[in-house]
């Protein structure tokens, strides 16, 4: 149902290119959605019409997520573009506060495996892009 | 991917549609009233017929947002929707005989901009139009565009809702910020109606007095205003509501919330409160020396002409043409700074002011020490402690200008139409500007149309903030310069 899932809280840790477009779109299907930065001016990237709230701040500073409501969190996703802090908030999420849903971006597909048998779940976008070149070079031929 | 969606401006009419018949609910308690109804019920029913028209004819083009364009539809929206306002809020005064249809929209625009200056007199009045001058302020009080964003779930909400002066984002939702505003507001006018029906005002009187004193707006029901009850509990009730009236929704939250040690560090509400003492204290003392009014009688009258023009409400408790000069002009300057940001109160805001003042004691430190010295800004807001930056500094700077021409230029118009000293001109002007809303004795039955027309531009310029007006205007003027330069090539 279209209704219940706005009453879902969505974290989003890191305000690079994915992180504002994930908080865009959340925002505009009017999801409750917060976002972490401890940028500043990554913020610009947000859309104009972003409904969100926008948060400076470290994403693994337990008080600050506790702040955010992370206890109250549906979701977080730990996308910023440090592997190592993502991962670290990924674990804090999942294992401190217990959030159901923890979505970690890694880079280095090695890393993938380590998480392989944890709740987390993992994306690493090269290896969804080497997928889908895979596919269009097959599709190619 | 375009998507077709039903027109914006189609909603905004049947919204307002709606909301201008409400009043019409009187007449269920006083059957009196019911031959009033048709001059609500008939344009209600116009706006709804042509607003439901138009949202299905005209279908809007969902585009995917571009700053600029996004700015000028939202400006456009929220300036049609507050013009449409004034223009339906006048209808039902003009077509019920109660005034002129230039009248009807002066008393519409003060009404809508919660400024509470007017040319009707309550006591002559029927009550069904009371009824509607006070709504008129309820909406007003929130904003327009805030009620139609609680209602209607749109795209472009959080430009609108910006656009219409709101900086809060509460929750991380909008629509919720906007429910939550409104839930804990209406809240608010429930308590402060119970308070004033307990220490004996009756349930309308109550209602209203709840209504015009939280959204500090000023209309009353009595040709004196609150004076007319001569309660000094009610007195120090409504100044309870006016002081809530004018804190931060967000701080006020927090408060409810039991956070008493981060609201007690906020700079702006400490500035406000040693404003009120301080200024309540020189107008205490300046009532006692000069007139003939007790030690607690002054207090209270110097404490409540302080706090309801800070919180530029217009509530009063003395006959304004009998106070003493220095205490006008304290007022003036009160009503000049406003309340908080973020709050119901009118005038500059006091956020604006701390940065002003803080600004202004920097450069003077820096003046006197080293050139190798550098100084930030900094003050304390409800997140913590932040570091006030260059670019809100210029902006605010620039608002202070230009809010401080428009009063000059405004309050010398004044004494050339309305005929009257400098110091009730300034008074006058800064009183419809703030959104403060006590006439001197300039505005009333019989003011000539200039002056109303001056008052009116000076309530919009001072509700909607100058800015959108000067940018609204300027898109205005490009698109008429483009057409005319069409039809002169043709």
């Amino acid at each position: 149902m279209a209704k219940r899932n706005t009453n879902k809280l969505t974290i989003i840790i890191g305000c690079g290119r994915l992180g504002a477009e994930l908080a865009n779109s959340i925002s505009d299907d009017n999801g409750d959605v917060i976002i972490i930065d401890n940028d500043k001016d990554s913020f610009r990237r947000l859309s104009f019409s972003f409904g969100g709230l926008a948060t400076v701040g470290d994403g693994t500073d337990i008080d600050l997520l506790k702040a955010s409501g992370i206890e109250k969190a549906s979701t977080v996703a730990a996308v910023t573009d440090n592997e190592n802090v993502n991962i670290m908030a990924a674990m804090m999420a999942k294992n401190l506060f217990n959030v159901k849903n923890v979505i970690l971006r890694v880079n280095d597909n090695s890393k993938q495996e380590l998480y392989k048998d944890s709740d987390i779940q993992v994306i690493c976008p090269s290896e969804l892009t080497s997928r889908a070149v895979k596919a269009m070079i097959d599709g190619g031929r | 991917m375009t998507k077709k969606l039903s027109n914006r401006y189609g909603k905004i009419m049947v919204l307002i549609g709606v909301l201008s018949m409400v009043p019409m609910l009187v007449a269920f308690f006083d059957k009196s009233q019911v031959k009033y109804l048709y001059s609500f019920f008939l344009p209600g029913i116009i706006s709804i017929v042509l607003g439901l028209l138009i949202s299905i004819d005209f279908k809007e083009i969902e585009e995917k947002s571009v700053f600029s364009t996004s700015l000028r539809k939202s400006i456009k929206l929220v300036l049609f929707s507050w013009f449409y306002c004034f223009f339906i809020g006048a209808l039902p005064l003009w077509l019920g005989g109660q005034l002129n249809l230039f009248q009807a929209f002066f008393e519409s625009v003060s009404g809508f901009t919660t400024t509470g200056l007017t040319v009707l007199i309550p006591s002559q009045t029927p009550v069904i139009y009371l009824a509607h001058q006070i709504f008129m302020q309820y909406c007003g009080g929130f904003g327009i565009i805030l009620m139609f964003i609680i209602v209607i779930k749109d795209h472009s909400a959080v430009n609108l809702y910006t656009t219409e002066g709101h900086k809060d984002k509460l929750l991380p939702n909008i629509q919720k910020t906007a429910r939550l505003i409104f839930f804990t507001y209406n809240l608010l006018i429930i308590l402060g109606t119970i308070g004033f029906y307990l220490l004996g005002l009756d349930l309308f009187d109550a209602l209203c007095n709840a209504v015009t004193s939280l959204f500090t707006a000023g209309y009353s029901t009595k040709d004196i205003g609150l004076s007319h009850y001569n309660s000094n509990a009610v007195y120090v009730f409504s100044m309870i509501l006016m002081i809530i009236g004018s804190i931060n929704t967000g701080v006020l939250l927090m408060i409810v919330q039991g956070k008493f040690k981060t609201v007690s560090k906020i700079t702006e509400l400490r500035f406000m409160f040693i404003l009120i003492a301080l200024f309540g204290t020189i107008g205490a003392m300046t009532m006692w020396f000069y007139t003939d009014l007790g030690f607690s009688d002054s207090l209270l009258t110097g404490f409540y002409n302080v706090v309801s023009s800070l919180s530029t409400t217009g509530n009063y408790n003395h006959d304004i043409r009998t106070l003493p000069p220095l205490v006008l002009q304290i007022m003036i300057l009160c009503m000049l700074l406003g309340g908080c940001t973020g709050s119901t109160a009118g005038g500059l805001k006091l956020s604006r002011v701390v940065i002003l003042l803080k600004t202004m004691y920097n450069s003077l430190v820096i003046k006197s020490s080293s050139s190798r010295r550098v100084l930030s800004i900094s003050w304390n807001t409800a997140s913590g402690k932040k570091v006030i930056e260059n670019e809100t500094i210029r902006e605010t700077f620039s608002y202070i200008g230009f809010y401080f021409i428009t009063l000059i230029v405004g309050a010398n118009l004044l004494t050339v139409t309305a005929n009257c000293s400098l110091l009730e001109g300034f008074f006058e002007f800064a009183s419809a500007f703030s959104s403060f809303g006590v006439s001197i004795g300039i505005t009333g039955p019989s003011t000539n149309a200039l002056t109303l027309i001056i008052e009116m531009v000076a309530m919009i310029l001072g509700r909607l903030e100058i800015y959108i007006l000067l940018i609204g205007g300027s898109y205005f003027f490009q698109s008429l310069a483009a057409k005319i330069r069409k039809l002169s090539e043709k």
